[in-house]
């Protein structure tokens, strides 16, 4: 049930670049190693803001020897200070046929990738896209979302690849509408991760199926998996609550790996690319994104 | 439209039975489920459902979906074909006029109001409808046929001048029929009482100049039959064709004087037995219209008429203008009915009219008399298969007439003659076929039995038996056969000895011919009816050697115009509601 719409990806990778110019991402408080920014990190690094004390080890530099502690306690020990780094960023993008299912996903997808990859430059921090099966960096990753096909039947659900900056963000934007075991894909999507953002992009229709009657159903990703069903108000709230359901079980793993569901529920069909990314932007509080300026 | 669609004839009815099944169709789609194709994101959701949703089948109410349209149109379109319409178009066909020429017609000026008529109807026509413009008086007179332009068509009209005296436009009738193949409309312009043979493939309108009570009769006969195109000037008589692969009538409606003599009936209305040939060569025929007179009509039975050889294959090739196939000489062929009486003869004048010149200026040419003695030649006659005499025969067809003289090898002797041309003819003792056409009208015409004994005999001469096979109740039968043999003459009830002659039994049926406990031949006693003989029953049996072919089947128009177009288009509706099912899927 493709939806025709004049939106493309360059449109929504512009928009998200374009869009991001105002918002900044504030990485998040547990992140833990990366490459020296000026975010402080959980570990012990080159900062000004105190973090610990401990007890002096030969090599140690001589210059945080705590010298007036020394001369209370007659005792070498060291001040450590909190380090600085700069957060790593990786954005999944679900780039399987699901995702084009419904135009409007499909441009809520390239937005969003575009979107986060900018803001997190704008913090100084690193982004990474994951497209499926490689990684880009760089200048690289608005060019491959440009020309990103959403043909892919391949997702990281079984093994992540690990990642080269340290403990990266992991954002992983996808309808999550398949039956893979969750708590494996949360672990595997947490390996590695110091914190795990899964965005979760629902059209109208997937939340609220407005067709009814006896229907055959196309699996969009698998052309020889179909079923024959009569659509009837039972069935559509039948279909409502496990839908529910499997939101809920997204959440609770999503929460049990430290990180938050964020859920997005995308018109099928972009109109007014503007109203429409506002749209998006504005569900998008959870995720510590803000205005420049706050 | 209205005339659009009452021009369309049914030709088999019972079709329309078969609209029964658009209620299956429809009662099909009630019950089968039209499932909407929807590509699904997260079908692993649906799927729960459909474990429980099998318990079963709600009642859905019927959509009129495109493809039950497509099926229910494909359907009627079958249906329609089934029924085997035919169309007969008004401007179709050829316009037959047949104008009454006798003296009362001159009364109240009638015949003025003909000509007026005629030419109306005439303008009315296609440039390329044929026109055959008769005049019935003592003499029946062709005034132009198909091959005259109208142009000169009106300018013979104006010739029609009722001088005559005339009983009976039947002749008129009758050959006004044997010169048009194919669809016909005929309009009769008379004030006589009609005693109308009906025809198939033709329409009848007759313009009565009915003047008193009597002859009003044929008016309410006809009201009797179409009540609802009563007008004393105009009527018409469509006479529908039961038989459309038949160039002769099956069908007869006569219309008699009686209302409540409307006669429909199926009948052999054409049945000769009798066969008379003129020769006449004539020079510079190109281009003129040839017609045929019988003067002699006085002299044949009562209950005999005079018409042209129907010719099945080519109708009226002996008629039409000569400018395309004519040669110096052809041939006329004459033909009478009359129950058991052969044609005796006929005295026939050769009108020649030439297109450039007016019809006062005919010439005529009295043909030579040529009396001779009519044969019984009244079937069935039997060939039994078994009979070495019939070995290496062969009948698979012949035209009558008009075809390329044969040259005869030496030594061999004609048996069956078509004019100077032999049909076939017997090569010491070989007899050799000829297979001029995969048709054959051989077996359909009323001479076939006498084609039939001529070969039998001429076989016969050198042996013994009976010089026939078929016998009428009560002939008398004769054999060759000697002294010392015994004949025997039996079937399953009788049993007869014969010496030299010997009458043929009075009980119907097919009997042995014994000598010495050995079936030598078996003969045919019959009553007349032709329909009676085993010589299609035999041919089934054994149609390896001798071929008994029907006429050839002539395809209706009704097909090849209507039914065929019909098919495909419910072809094409399937087809096209199969790809929109392939393309929503």
């Amino acid at each position: 049930m493709t939806k025709n719409s004049k939106a493309d990806n360059p449109d929504a990778v512009n928009l998200g670049t374009r869009k991001a110019g105002h918002y900044r991402l504030l990485p998040p408080t547990n992140m833990s190693r990366g490459p020296s920014g000026i975010y402080l990190g959980s570990g012990v690094g080159n900062s000004i803001d105190f973090h610990d004390f401990r007890e002096y080890q030969p090599g140690d530099d001589l210059r945080r020897i705590d010298w007036s502690a020394y001369a209370r306690s007659d005792v070498l020990s060291l001040r450590l200070y909190q380090e600085e780094i700069s957060p790593v960023v990786e954005i999944i993008i679900d780039n399987s046929k699901s995702i084009a299912a419904y135009n409007g996903k499909k441009f809520a997808a390239l937005f969003l990738a575009s979107f986060l990859t900018s803001t997190c430059r704008q913090t100084e921090g690193r982004p990474v896209l994951l497209d499926g099966i490689s990684r880009h960096t760089g200048m690289e990753i608005e060019h491959t979302l440009r020309g990103l096909k959403f043909n892919s039947c391949v997702m990281f659900t079984q093994n992540f690849p690990p990642s080269q900056f340290g403990k990266p963000i992991r954002i992983f934007i996808s309808d999550f509408l398949f039956s893979h075991n969750l708590e494996v894909l949360f672990r595997n999507m947490n390996r590695d991760a110091s914190t795990i953002i899964p965005i979760m992009i629902l059209s109208e229709t997937e939340i609220n199926p407005t067709f009814s009657g006896a229907c055959r159903l196309n699996d969009c990703e698998n052309n020889n998996q179909k079923i024959e069903l009569e659509i009837t108000a039972y069935a559509v709230e039948q279909y409502k609550t496990r839908l529910s359901t499997h939101i809920e079980n997204l959440e609770h793993y999503a929460r049990r790996y430290g990180g938050q569901l964020i859920k997005l529920n995308i018109p099928d069909v972009v109109n007014d690319s503007e109203s429409f990314i506002d749209g998006i932007v504005n569900q998008l509080t959870e995720l510590r994104v803000v205005e420049a300026g706050r | 439209m209205n005339n659009f669609l009452s021009s369309i004839t049914l030709q088999n009815p019972w079709g329309m039975t078969s609209l029964i099944g658009l209620l299956i169709i429809i009662i099909i789609y009630l019950f089968r489920k039209k499932y909407q194709t929807i590509i699904a994101t997260g079908i692993f959701l649906w799927q729960q459902h459909l474990r429980t949703q099998k318990g079963g089948r709600r009642y859905e109410k019927l959509k009129v979906t495109r493809s039950l349209i497509l099926d229910l149109l494909a359907f009627l379109c079958l249906i329609f074909a089934l029924c085997m319409p035919s169309y007969l178009s008004v401007n179709q066909g050829t316009l037959v006029i047949v104008l009454d020429k006798s003296f009362s017609m001159q009364a109240n000026n009638n015949y003025q109001k003909v000509i007026s008529s005629t030419e109306g109807i005439i303008k009315q026509r296609n440039k390329d409808t044929g026109i055959v413009l008769i005049t019935a008086g003592e003499t029946t007179q062709v005034l132009c046929d198909t091959q005259t332009k109208k142009s000169e068509t009106l300018q013979l009209l104006k010739k029609y001048n009722p001088y005559s005296r005339i009983d009976s436009l039947n002749k008129a009738l009758s050959l006004s029929r044997e010169l048009v193949s194919g669809y016909a409309e005929i309009h009769l312009f008379t004030d006589k009482t009609l005693k109308i043979k009906g025809f198939p493939n033709t329409k009848i309108a007759i313009h009565s100049f009915a003047a008193n009570d009597n002859n009003l009769a044929i008016v309410d006969a006809l009201r009797f039959a179409n009540p609802n195109k009563i007008n004393t000037d105009s009527v018409i008589i469509t006479i529908a064709n039961y038989s459309p692969h038949s160039a002769l009538a099956d069908l007869q409606i006569a219309v008699t004087e009686d209302p409540k003599e409307i006669l429909f009936q199926k009948t052999n209305n054409i049945s000769a037995n009798g066969k008379k040939v003129f020769e006449l060569e004539i020079p510079n025929i190109a281009g003129r219209n040839i017609a045929v007179e019988i003067t002699n009509k006085d002299t044949l039975p009562a209950d005999s008429k005079v018409i042209l050889v129907p010719e099945p294959e080519l109708p009226i090739r002996y008629y039409v203008s000569a400018d395309k196939e004519l040669k110096k000489s052809f041939e006329i062929g004459l033909q009478a009915t009359g129950a058991n009486k052969a044609l005796d003869l006929l005295d026939a004048n050769l009108i020649i009219t030439d297109k450039q010149q007016k019809l006062d200026d005919v010439f005529t040419v009295k043909l030579s008399k040529n009396k001779t003695t009519p044969k019984i030649t009244t079937g069935p006659y039997v060939i039994s298969l078994a009979n070495p005499l019939c070995k290496d025969i062969s009948l698979t067809g012949a035209y009558w007439g008009f075809y390329e003289g044969l040259n005869l090898p030496p030594n061999a002797i004609p048996l069956i003659i078509v004019g100077d041309n032999p049909l076939f003819w017997q090569e010491s003792k070989l007899l050799v076929g000829l297979n001029l056409t995969t048709k054959t009208n051989l077996p359909l015409l009323s001479v076939w039995p006498a084609l039939m004994t001529n070969i039998t005999k001429s076989c016969r001469k050198q042996l013994h038996g009976i010089h026939k096979e078929n016998y009428l109740i009560g002939e008398e039968l004769q054999f060759n056969q000697t002294k010392n043999q015994i004949i025997k003459l039996l079937n399953t009830k009788t049993k007869q000895v014969i010496n030299k002659t010997a009458t043929a039994p009075t009980i119907p049926g097919i009997y042995q011919i014994q000598q010495s406990e050995n079936t030598i031949a078996e003969i045919a006693v019959n009553p007349i009816f032709p329909a009676e003989s085993n010589l299609e029953k035999l041919a089934k049996e054994n149609t390896d050697k001798v071929v008994f072919s029907k006429r050839g089947k002539v395809l209706p128009k009704s097909i090849s115009t209507v039914v065929i177009p019909l098919l495909l288009l419910a072809l094409a509706l399937l087809l096209l509601n199969w790809w929109l099912d392939g393309r929503s899927k």
